[in-house]
């Protein structure tokens, strides 16, 4: 697979830790967009196709559970990886039974953030793959071929 | 009987004294995690450079500031566990309420951000001190802060602010919005009752439930 075609959403509300981590990115050749809210976040997820998305637990407003809660209500098929402070290991947990692809503390390499992010786009395509092929089985069950 | 007693407030203590220094660890962890993207930042620019690239004199400037800047924050968030950690040095010592709230304010910030609320402290022109325990005062305006954000339909603004005179003092916390009845907020109305009785004072709700406030006895150094 080809790293370069990856879309990321990075969604967090330190400033500075997105810009900075969306240029590390944009450097390893992902196409980075960033969101400094759960709402701004959601509303990107509803108008842009992402493989993967970056998303902080604790942030004012509309906290990352209940923003991944919000996004997969829109696509179950997101791939959402959790950034996670020490002290809540437990809600990390939390999000994976929600359907989180994997949750992450902070502060997390960017390899390993890399690495992930491969996994989970790899995981989006598969799904892709698999809803192609029902749709495929279903047309010809219906044409009788 | 009293020892049970006792042993309740010494939970209720922990717990306060444990949500504290938890939401100050976790500024500190958001501050070490962006100082360590920026060294990131720096590396990838450091590699870069060992294969042939430039490295812009003001990117590392940037860079420079940034970790300046998140440095400081750092320090600031360092400063307020220093201060809340020694209110627990003495049971009862003179404290100047003005500061106290300050640091409430300070250590409250996080709490009322993450409900979208604001909070501030208006500034008091009189000075007002009075011998008691910093840390259950603390301990007394959070539970008035943690009843506030229960109401999370609104955003609230809240503010705190000091009445002082040689008769005694108030802390009034005042909430744009209104405290909602419920069981939640009784059982939080009476652990602010315990506290403040352990402070030899008591507290109030006003009828329209927008402001509690908190009454202390002896003033010293305070003006009418």
């Amino acid at each position: 697979m080809n790293e370069l075609n990856f879309k990321v959403l990075i969604v967090d509300d330190e400033q500075d830790f997105v810009e900075t981590l969306s240029t590390r990115m944009e450097t390893r050749g992902l196409k980075v967009d960033t969101a400094l809210d759960g709402i701004t976040a959601i509303d990107k997820v509803e108008h842009k196709t992402f493989d993967t998305i970056i998303l902080d637990l604790a942030m004012p407003g509309i906290d990352g559970i209940e923003t991944l809660k919000r996004m997969l209500a829109k696509n179950a098929d997101l791939q959402v990886i959790l950034l996670t402070g020490h002290a809540t290991l437990e809600k990390g947990i939390e999000a994976i039974k929600l359907g989180a692809f994997d949750f992450l503390e902070k502060p997390a390499p960017i390899d390993l953030l890399m690495d992930k992010i491969k996994l989970a786009a790899m995981k989006k395509l598969a799904l892709k793959e698999q809803r192609t092929s029902e749709q495929i089985a279903s047309i010809m069950s219906k044409r009788g071929w | 009987m009293e020892r049970a007693l006792d042993r309740i407030s010494d939970d209720q203590d922990l717990a306060f004294f444990g949500a504290i220094t938890a939401s100050l660890s976790h500024q500190m962890n958001n501050v070490f995690t962006i100082i360590n993207e920026v060294n990131g930042l720096l590396e990838d620019l450091l590699w870069a450079s060992d294969k042939g690239g430039e490295i812009p004199p003001q990117k590392l400037r940037e860079i420079a500031d940034k970790i300046a800047r998140h440095v400081s924050r750092g320090a600031e968030y360092v400063n307020r566990l220093n201060r809340f950690a020694h209110t627990t040095d003495q049971p009862e010592v003179s404290t100047d309420l003005g500061e106290l709230l300050e640091l409430a304010v300070a250590l409250g910030q996080r709490f009322a951000t993450l409900k979208n609320a604001t909070l501030e402290c208006q500034a008091t022109e009189n000075p007002a001190t009075v011998s008691t325990s910093p840390f259950l005062m603390l301990q007394a305006v959070f539970l008035c802060l943690d009843i506030a954000l229960q109401e999370t339909s609104a955003s609230p603004a809240l503010l705190l602010r000091l009445n002082a005179t040689q008769a005694g003092a108030a802390i009034v916390l005042e909430t744009s919005t209104s405290i909602p009845e419920s069981a939640d907020t009784e059982s939080k109305l009476r652990l602010l009752g315990d506290v403040m009785s352990r402070l030899g004072g008591k507290f109030s709700l006003d009828s329209d439930r927008s402001s509690i406030g908190l009454s202390l006895a002896a003033v010293h150094g305070g003006a009418e």
